[in-house]
């Protein structure tokens, strides 16, 4: 049990280390605004870098685009206004997570056609196969 | 009938993938940019000391810094433009006073205006990823082109302008 505890915080402090990496000075006095600038820097692309979040990484321009992002909050704005804010200078491009518009359509539905159609080639092939492993069994 | 189909399928999947990557292929180059939002939308203001209000559009926005290499490659091409009656207003991205007038001195001055973006909100405000970097602003205000990376060849520098003047 005391083991499984270690193990659990060192876990746990592995999680924050990983994803809190602005420096201190950056950071809001208000835990509430901080966590909500957080969560927002880690749906932000880091523009300059290779998939990577504005939240994780170390490039200048990820370090600007966490101060307006702080700077906004602080000023009021809500999640949506910031996020439209970065979208209207960086395109849908700033988003790790593309939006599901006409341009996307192919992007978000071709994994689940693949799959289906997979599933209807592949069950008929098993059921065959199981149907064949019975009769040796006999 | 079923069997023949799941024996051509990787053949249809390949022939479909090849035309996609032909289409893909044949489709203009962009060098890699994105278009940039603000293209057919005002030029946004910009939090700077100084803005030039006398200065009309249209005029290329050129964003650049002492520290960039880049920047120095296209420096000829900025100065050959303005030669040609191009309105520049520059901005210098990250950098100090005393830097930019060295540079300037060294290298020529092509900007009509120079404003200090120390901090780069105004890059933000822009959507640049890095320097150098110019906006095409046409009579009217609005953005007509975005460059990303310096002005290298004739091509990219008169359609440019083109865009600027439309």
């Amino acid at each position: 049990m005391k083991k499984f505890a270690l193990v659990l915080v060192v876990w746990l402090s592995l999680v924050v280390s990983a994803s809190a990496i602005t420096s201190p000075n950056e950071r809001l006095a208000d835990p509430v605004l901080e966590a909500r600038a957080v969560e927002l820097s880690k749906k932000l692309r880091c523009v300059v870098c290779q998939n990577e979040s504005v939240e994780e990484s170390h490039a200048d321009l990820a370090y600007d685009i966490r101060t307006i992002v702080r700077l906004q909050i602080k000023a009021g704005s809500t999640d949506e206004q910031v996020l439209n804010f970065l979208r209207a200078r960086y395109g849908d491009y700033i988003l790790l997570d593309p939006p599901f518009v006409w341009r996307t359509v192919i992007l978000w539905t071709i994994p689940g056609i693949v799959f289906w159609i997979a599933a209807y080639l592949a069950i008929p092939l098993l059921k065959r196969k199981r149907r064949a492993k019975k009769k040796r069994l006999i | 009938m079923k069997k023949s189909f799941i024996t051509l399928l990787p053949l249809l999947v390949f022939v479909l993938l090849a035309l996609l990557f032909a289409d893909r292929l044949a489709a203009p180059r962009m060098n890699g940019a994105i278009d940039s939002p603000l293209i057919g939308k005002p030029m946004p203001e910009l939090p700077l000391a100084g803005w030039p209000k006398d200065i009309k559009p249209p005029y290329i926005i050129n964003l650049f810094a002492s520290w960039c290499a880049p920047c120095a490659i296209e420096h000829p091409n900025l100065i050959a433009m303005q030669k040609a009656g191009v309105t520049i207003i520059g901005i210098a991205y990250k950098d100090t006073q005393a830097n930019i007038k060295k540079y300037l001195k060294a290298g020529g001055n092509p900007y009509k205006a120079v404003l200090y973006d120390d901090k780069g909100e105004a890059a933000i405000l822009l959507g640049i990823t890095g320097v150098p970097e110019s906006f095409a602003v046409d009579a009217q205000g609005i953005v007509r082109a975005r460059q990303q990376g310096p002005f290298a060849d004739a091509d990219t520098i008169n359609d440019f302008v083109r865009e600027m003047r439309k």
